[in-house]
């Protein structure tokens, strides 16, 4: 099932900056230098070994332009578009997958053979990533300061905020908002129909940018009156936390207002 | 803003709007046009979920619990003592807007009692839904009931600002709806659902020509029926969804388990309805929309109930052995789509591994099939499972462990 060239001789650990180009460029050495795939790791540490072959790879836009051209005439905009998606899982054996994936491809493989496990777990990891930006979509919570600036922190187990700014942009359009990534230390600013990225310093004391606001003298009430009616729409009789918690991962619920803090 | 008096109206009206179980809010297509707030999600948005796993998706209220009528089932019913209350449009407008902004929800359910008459009450409704899609450009859900009784022309006005219309049909059959509720009738509620239904292909089809034609009920139309208050059986159940899904086009038939909330004497002595019953009337009408299946293949005369110990599908299976075991690599769609444990997913998968090669088990693992039910109702190139051909056998087997997990398995609504 697997091409020839996955033997393991000569095989080797490719690290690289995380960055998609990045990812890119991996592919790109893979294929010129024709040295299999050990792993693809972000962190040298994760591969410090001195019995194997690491190969560091530097990102270059050029060559990733070449892979991402090829695999566009491949694959298609959209299948790209997939695989992109699937990076921001930020994950070492999501990169290992589309490394894998793209040589597949490149070498003239069967890429819609869902029984081949490539193939099929980056279908899941597709899935799963869409399934968090779906999350993010609903548990985003705003707040309304007196400055005007609507804001909500959120920590998504992967990079989804590329992926939900259009949600948010087009819902939102009358209003200035800002949405932070906790997690990764940058959010989204939207503003009269553009979304930009921010970068915040961090402040271990603060969930968002340092800002002289405060929340507006109304938010308190709004904030209560949502408490108040997820609370009456609640049937105890039928209490099933269980699949309360499937739907909703308790890891999110630290930023959701009705989940906790008394009721006002 | 009144807080206090706000907070004590929003328990009550949400109290009462709880019992319809509908919280979809999929299906419309409506833009943000105007630069104002919000849009529809195709797929619909669940913002939040209780602690009985049910999703909070609309603020789902009531405007009013004060109810000229007096239908035993219903907790608003005149004879009941409960406290009234009743949210004044631009209440309603602001707590929308307010929790819209702040992402708690996909918009507004808004049902009512019946004050004073059909049309006064139908035309507060409406007038909610124009003022928040007129005065404060809001794009986002709207779910109106469609009051039985109203006339034709607000039903008109309403379908035009609100994404969803819903009648609810409540009791399964005429004759014990007339028996809990002697001021309704079918008939009552199928007259707008036809005249909707009617109004809704009819602008679908001069969109087509002129694509800015206005939007009229996107999401189309859904009803309810309550399950266990009256004795009527899961046959005319299935029977009445189904025929309400071809006649009237409805989106979603939603079934509400009774909770005995009334102690009025028109209603049985009986406890709650068993949640699994709801559930298995769920798992039916699925395959009713999505599976290919008649109702006829779920129920009959001589079985006028789905087993509550097995899922309608596997039920299905062991009724008709002869129709197994479904050769993975040979079947065709329709049969795939009839292996319990497989899904439509699952059989696009393997329809689509199937052109490259033979699918074997470990393939299906991957692909989400539950192997474990699946296994018994499959074949690989002649060789099957040797309980396929002993039902009893095999359903003493699947029942089992089911058993064990009965009081874990949950309610999709």
């Amino acid at each position: 099932m697997k091409p020839a060239w996955v033997a393991l001789e000569g095989a080797r650990h490719y690290v690289y900056d995380g960055s998609w180009p990045g990812l890119l460029t991996v592919v790109f050495t893979v294929f010129s230098e024709k040295r299999p795939v050990l792993s693809v790791v972000r962190d040298k540490t994760e591969v410090a070994d001195l019995f194997t072959d690491v190969r560091e790879v530097m990102t270059d836009e050029g060559s990733a332009t070449r892979v991402l051209t090829r695999a566009r005439n491949i694959l298609g905009a959209q299948r790209v578009r997939d695989l992109w998606c699937c990076h921001l899982a930020e994950r070492a054996v999501v990169d290992r997958l589309l490394a894998d994936f793209l040589m597949l491809a490149f070498t003239g493989g069967a890429v819609n053979d869902v029984r081949d496990p490539t193939v099929l777990g980056l279908r899941q990891w597709r899935k799963h990533v869409s399934h968090e930006k779906h999350q993010m979509e609903a548990f985003v919570r705003f707040q309304e300061n007196t400055d005007g600036v609507w804001t909500a922190t959120i920590a998504p187990a992967y990079d989804v905020l590329p992926l939900i700014a259009a949600h948010f942009r087009s819902r939102y359009a009358d209003m200035e908002w800002v949405i932070a990534d906790q997690r990764r230390d940058y959010g989204l600013h939207h503003r009269d129909g553009r979304v930009l990225p921010v970068q915040f310093i961090h402040d271990s004391e603060s969930e968002l940018p340092a800002r002289n606001v405060q929340a507006a003298a109304h938010e308190r009430a709004y904030v209560h009156l949502w408490k108040t009616y997820f609370r009456s729409v609640d049937i105890p009789e039928r209490r099933n936390l269980k699949l309360q918690m499937r739907h909703m991962p308790k890891r999110h619920w630290k930023h959701m207002i009705e989940m906790f803090g008394p009721l006002r | 803003m009144n807080e206090a008096r706000l907070t004590e109206k929003l328990s009550v009206l949400a109290d009462a709007a709880k019992y319809d179980v509908s919280c979809a809010s999929s299906g419309s297509t409506r833009t943000n046009h105007n630069g104002g707030l919000g849009n529809a999600s195709k797929m619909g948005i669940c913002h939040s979920y209780t602690s009985d796993g049910r999703c909070v998706s609309l603020l789902k209220i009531l405007l009013t619990n004060h109810c000229i009528f007096d239908c035993a089932y219903c907790v608003s019913r005149r004879s009941n003592d409960v406290v009234r209350a009743a949210f004044t449009v631009q209440e309603v407008v602001d707590l929308t807007m307010n929790f819209y902004r702040r992402n708690y929800i996909e918009g507004l359910f808004l049902s009512s009692g019946i004050f004073k008459d059909a049309d006064t009450t139908m035309e507060r409704l409406v007038r909610v839904a124009k003022e928040l899609r007129t005065v404060h450009k809001f794009n986002g859900y709207i779910h109106l009931k469609t009051i039985p009784g109203a006339s034709e022309s607000l039903i008109h006005d309403a379908g035009s600002w609100a994404d969803r219309l819903s009648i609810n049909i409540e009791i399964p059959s005429d004759a014990e709806l007339k028996r809990v509720a002697p001021e309704k009738s079918h008939d009552q509620a199928i007259k707008p659902m036809r005249y909707l239904h009617k109004t809704i292909i009819g602008l679908k089809e001069e969109r087509a020509v002129v694509k800015r034609a206005p939007l009229f009920a996107p999401a189309g139309q859904s009803t309810q029926l309550i399950v266990g208050a009256t004795p009527d059986t899961d046959r005319t159940i299935l029977g009445l969804a189904s025929g309400l899904y071809q006649q009237y086009g409805l989106r979603r038939v939603y079934y509400s388990g009774y909770v005995p909330i009334s102690t009025d004497v028109r209603m049985p002595a009986t406890g709650s309805t068993p949640m699994i019953r709801e559930n298995r009337l769920y798992q039916s009408d699925w395959l009713l929309r999505f599976y290919g299946f008649s109702v006829a293949d779920l129920v009959s005369e001589q079985h006028p109930h789905l087993d509550l110990d097995l899922d309608p599908k596997t039920a299905y299976a062991l009724r008709n052995p002869e129709l197994y075991p479904v050769d993975v690599n040979e079947a065709s769609q329709e049969m795939l789509l009839r292996v319990p444990g497989i899904g439509q997913k699952s059989v696009r998968l393997i329809l689509q591994a199937r052109r490259h090669g033979l699918v074997r088990m470990e393939h299906l693992q991957r692909m989400g099939v539950v192997v474990r039910r699946a296994r018994f109702f499959l074949s690989f190139g002649g060789a099957a499972h040797t309980l396929v051909h002993r039902p009893d056998r095999l359903r003493a087997h699947l029942i089992a462990p089911l058993r064990q997990k009965a009081a874990q398995l949950d309610l999709f609504a």
